[in-house]
């Protein structure tokens, strides 16, 4: 919280409510705040001489919030995440706090003008020709197409039909950056070998495996066991896939028949991996992630609503899957994936599940919308 | 075992005896189903539950279950008696000597050991019947539970999710293999054993049954520790209530080894050292190591190092006394390893280690069994390593097939 008396620098601005009148001025403190070291804009606060003389309370700050984040997507470039820049009422005043952007240089956009700016103390300062060339050179492209080619070239080329070997459930995440990940370090094994660390049950349906053991050759982590079962790839950029053999997915039922939980759990394993994954990258976790999944050579099996749990779970009519299943990717803030792993891992088990011809209501009750959690009897 | 003794010709009749949960009614209903593959008219077998009170309030004597025959009876056909707990009965062991010796039935009773004890009869019907022990699953019925139609076990292994974590938190307890809930399962078997078994059963026996369970819940926090009754009884010493003499101690050791929820492992003793083998005090282990796991203090019980190995050691036991159920002895004070298994084949020294980190335990081993003239060393761990002459051994393959292992491969 802002007190009186405190003063602007660096890291810190203050602005009157009635800048909000043209939020092309925060847009501008923002932009430099994100090409420099992050920082924050209290919006509600006048200053004499760069120091808090006086509080003004925003009128209907809510509101307020959401014109001003709405305004700083629009009025800055690349887009500000949820990651980066984030908009906050606090005790009647807003706060926009930012982060250090990793995809800069960033721009205030002001009428047809693109604005690159940095923060030097308390002022703004615009970057030079020479700044801006060495900042453009050093900045990493973002990935082709953002979502659907990158989990495209990671699912690879259509299955050919009755095609045996290509069957299973796959999990795709691709980060929308490159990352930097030390797939040589040491910290990754204890983390794929002890699923508890990730928030995964030890005796789950999850990646980890007794006989499994890391390799790394040529950048990608692949972590196997001598024979045919579940397998996860990594690469240094931060690409996942995790391929699940079909008969993995079958506990308890009948022949063909997918169990919720396992199918449920194994996908949420990885959401809940991927996170600790992405921050060990030297540059920092990504804005955003694509996450996808396929289940493939799934004809003929099937699938029940709600779950071993669920009263007349037994008798319940099972949907049928008539052929492979390739729900498209979706995109979603890192910090998301990070927060509610389970909810993100929940919404691609969603599209499975429309696949199967049931909606969201007849998914397992584990899952609970209020926690966003989805809890197996431990 | 049991189903080839029930079909065969001999005279005498089968006793089933297990702790609670271990799948002794379960057993009894598959001979049922066996008799009838074998062609036994339905008529001429007879299955009655005396723990079930609906039944017993009008049929209160095996009997009065005899005298009950239905219209399908075939006279010519001998006659199969199945009496599941049967121990709730008073003076069922006269009964079941009478009639072994008056009619040529087939008979097979069941009860929890506990039950059993009580009936000073039990032990007159030698010759009468055969006595069998009913314990909990090995691994490899384990994973026969969970395995699909045909799928050897090796493959249900490699299929189910961390099959060895699981046998090792839940023990070999039929009725929880299924159950996802590691909180559920602790306190049915805590449940059913501390309240059941020793509060209810043992209550017929007249001893201080609160003191007795005490005692258990003692042995499972120290399982496969030297049993010390001194200091023992020092902890068992309740509010107003005396210190147990040594008497007593023994008394309720001996309950709780009968009823097949503690297992006592005696000291090796050489040719030379056979006296002191006699002396010594032993090492008692929970029967199965899901007891250690139900009745520890904390939540996660596996992720604490000591209770781990107590786990790692009660299921290695456990295994060995499926194979050698007579010949397995500790021998830290001699040789320094875990174990001395005495085979018809030979002797084997055993070290157990829920780590998977070795080192240099193999030759170690090796050093010390001559000492207590082994025909073989085998060091069962944690890990995933294995040597081609079966010396190290990981516990997954070790407990699927621990006769292999202590034969030599």
């Amino acid at each position: 919280m802002v007190a009186l008396g405190d003063k602007e620098g660096q890291k810190l601005e203050f602005k009157r409510a009635d800048v909000l009148e043209d939020p092309a001025n925060v847009a501008r403190e923002v932009a430099a705040l994100l090409n420099t070291e992050g920082g924050k804009v209290w919006i509600g606060v006048i200053e004499e001489a760069g120091v808090a003389v006086s509080m003004q309370t925003v009128p209907n700050p809510e509101a307020a919030r959401s014109r001003l984040h709405d305004a700083l997507v629009s009025r800055v470039e690349p887009s500000p995440t949820n990651e980066e820049v984030r908009v906050v009422v606090n005790d009647g005043l807003l706060c926009v706090e930012v982060d250090r952007g990793r995809r800069g240089p960033y721009a205030f956009l002001e009428k047809s003008m693109r604005g690159y700016v940095i923060r030097v103390g308390a002022r703004l300062r615009p970057l030079s020709l020479d700044e801006l060339r060495e900042r453009f050179s050093k900045a990493k492209p973002e990935r082709p197409g953002q979502a659907e080619e990158a989990i495209a070239g990671l699912r690879g080329p259509p299955r050919e039909k009755n095609d045996r070997a290509d069957s299973g459930l796959f999990v795709f995440i691709a980060p929308s950056l490159p990352l930097e990940l030390d797939l040589r370090s040491p910290q990754l094994e204890p983390l794929l070998r002890a699923p508890e660390s990730s928030g995964n049950r030890a005796m789950g349906w999850n990646f980890s495996g007794r006989f499994h053991t890391l390799k790394v050759k040529s950048g990608v982590a692949i972590w196997k066991a001598d024979f045919p079962t579940h397998q996860l790839m990594i690469d240094k950029k931060g690409d996942l896939v995790f391929s699940v053999p079909l008969e993995r997915l079958q506990w308890q039922g009948e022949a063909r028949e997918v169990c919720p939980w396992v199918l449920a759990e194994l996908i949420l394993s990885v959401c809940r991996l991927y996170p600790l994954l992405a921050e060990t990258s030297a540059s920092g976790p990504p804005p955003q992630v694509l996450l996808a999944t396929s289940l493939r050579g799934i004809a003929t099996w099937t699938l029940k609503p709600y779950s071993p749990n669920s009263a007349g779970y037994h008798l319940t009519p099972a949907g049928e899957a008539n052929a492979d299943l390739e729900p498209p990717p979706l995109l979603i803030d890192f910090s998301e994936l990070k927060s509610t792993p389970d909810r993100c891992g929940w919404r691609l088990l969603e599209q499975l599940y429309d696949d199967f011809g049931f909606g969201a209501d007849q998914m397992p009750p584990e899952f609970n919308r209020a926690t966003n959690q989805f809890v197996l009897p431990s | 075992m049991v189903l080839n003794g029930l079909r065969g010709s001999d005279r005498r009749a089968l006793v089933l005896v297990g702790p609670r949960q271990v799948g002794k009614t379960v057993l009894l209903r598959q001979c049922i189903d066996d008799l009838l593959d074998a062609g036994w008219p339905p008529g001429n077998i007879t299955y009655f539950d005396f723990s079930d009170d609906r039944l017993t309030s009008v049929v209160t004597t095996p009997r009065a279950v005899l005298e009950q025959k239905p219209p399908s009876f075939v006279r010519e056909h001998r006659r199969a008696i199945l009496l599941d707990e049967v121990g709730r009965v008073e003076g069922w062991a006269d009964w079941l000597k009478q009639l072994v010796d008056r009619e040529a039935h087939r008979i097979l009773v069941t009860d929890s050991a506990a039950h059993l004890l009580h009936d000073k009869g039990r032990e007159s019907g030698l010759g009468r019947w055969e006595e069998h022990t009913l314990e909990g699953l090995t691994y490899r019925e384990y994973l026969a539970f969970q395995a699909r139609p045909g799928e050897p076990g090796e493959q249900a292994e490699r299929r189910l999710p961390n099959p060895l974590e699981a046998f090792l938190f839940f023990g070999g307890f039929p009725e929880h293999v299924h159950n996802q809930s590691l909180a559920q399962v602790r306190q049915r078997v805590r449940i059913d054993i501390a309240d059941r078994a020793l509060l209810r059963d043992l209550q017929q026996t007249g001893v201080d049954v609160q003191r007795v369970r005490d005692l258990f819940v003692y042995l499972m926090e120290d399982s496969g520790s030297i049993f010390d009754g001194q200091s023992r009884s020092r902890a068992l010493v309740r509010m107003g209530d005396d210190r147990p003499d040594k008497r007593s101690m023994e008394k309720w050791l001996g309950l709780l080894i009968d009823t097949h929820l503690v297992v006592r492992v005696d000291l090796f003793a050489t040719q030379a050292t056979g006296k002191l083998g006699g002396r010594a005090r032993p090492k008692l282990y929970a029967v199965d190591q899901g007891l250690i796991t139900a009745f520890a203090s904390t939540p996660r019980p596996l992720g604490d190092s000591r209770l781990r190995a107590q786990v790692t050691e009660a299921a290695v036991l456990r295994a060995m006394r499926s194979t050698s159920p007579e010949g397995v002895t500790y021998a830290r004070e001699v040789t320094e390893t875990d174990f001395i298994v005495q085979r018809f084949d030979g002797r084997v020294a055993v070290e157990v280690t829920s780590s998977g980190q070795l080192r240099g335990k193999p030759n170690e081993v090796r050093e010390r069994f001559g000492k207590a003239q082994a025909t073989r060393a085998l060091v069962v761990h944690g890990g995933l390593e294995e040597d081609a002459k079966g010396t190290i051994v990981p516990i997954h393959r070790f407990l699927l097939d621990p006769d292999s292992y202590l034969k030599g491969r």
